[in-house]
């Protein structure tokens, strides 16, 4: 479960920090204000679905999954 | 960034019309099912309640995924633009995430503009490529662009008057 949380943080730490790169460059190059309001929506629909995984992830019956299909 | 000259205005600033973005934004949506389409199948397997989470945990890594993907599309899409200021015409072409080509010349090189619609799908949803020669009898083409008509008889208007303000500049031979 541990090694399964490690992943899990450095998937969400890689892909915030690519949409990062990505939202910063749109800033450089934006000509106007609409691509706030699409940027607002990405960040927050993306939040939430992390935000979700995380719920999920404690949700899972880890040792259970573990002597089911790992180690039976 | 765009730097204007003190008695230089932007006169349009236009993006590719939607039609461009419609195929990513399917591809995009069909990637966004896939995981529902074998949900069905999930919940005859024996241990369902086991799996399901993990499943369930899956699919959002693979949501925040195809997030990402629309979101590279748009970036694409909304950062490829033509701007048409009072003395000069900027093109901006996105090719991929962080690759920009940036083209720009003055108005009182354009010698010609034409706009083309290639097709009925071009002439029902009301875009089309405009076509422009300059001095340097170069094509420029800015494809898929909504409101041509309009985009070319601000680019005719203006590069007259550039031009206008160019032969005035140099006077009469005689002066």
């Amino acid at each position: 479960m541990a090694l399964a949380f490690i992943f899990l943080m450095i998937f969400f730490a890689a892909y915030f920090i690519f949409a990062g790169a990505i939202i910063y460059h749109l800033k450089i190059y934006a000509f106007s204000r609409s691509a706030n309001w699409m940027v607002n929506l990405f960040l927050v629909v993306s939040a939430l679905l992390a935000v979700l995984a995380i719920i999920v992830f404690w949700k899972i019956n880890w040792p259970e999954l573990w002597t089911l299909y790992v180690k039976p | 960034m765009l730097n204007l000259e003190p008695a230089e205005k932007i006169l349009i600033v236009l993006h590719h019309h939607w039609i461009a973005i419609l195929g990513p934004a399917l591809l995009v949506i069909f990637l966004a099912l896939l995981p529902l389409i074998a949900l069905p199948f999930l919940t005859g397997i024996p241990d369902a309640s086991i799996v399901t989470p993990l499943y369930l945990l899956l699919s959002l890594l693979w949501w925040l995924l195809v997030l990402m993907l629309g979101f590279i599309f748009w970036v694409d899409y909304y950062l490829d633009v033509l701007i048409i200021t009072s003395l000069r015409i900027i093109n901006v072409d996105q090719d991929g995430l962080f690759r920009r080509e940036f083209a720009e010349f003055k108005l009182d090189k354009v010698q010609d503009v034409s706009i083309e619609i290639p097709g009925f799908v071009a002439t029902f949803f009301g875009y089309g490529d405009v076509i422009i020669q300059t001095a340097s009898e170069s094509n420029f083409t800015i494809k898929e662009v909504p409101r041509v008509y309009e985009a070319k008889n601000l680019i005719l208007k203006h590069s007259g008057a550039a031009s206008a303000k160019t032969v005035q500049g140099f006077g009469h031979p005689g002066e």
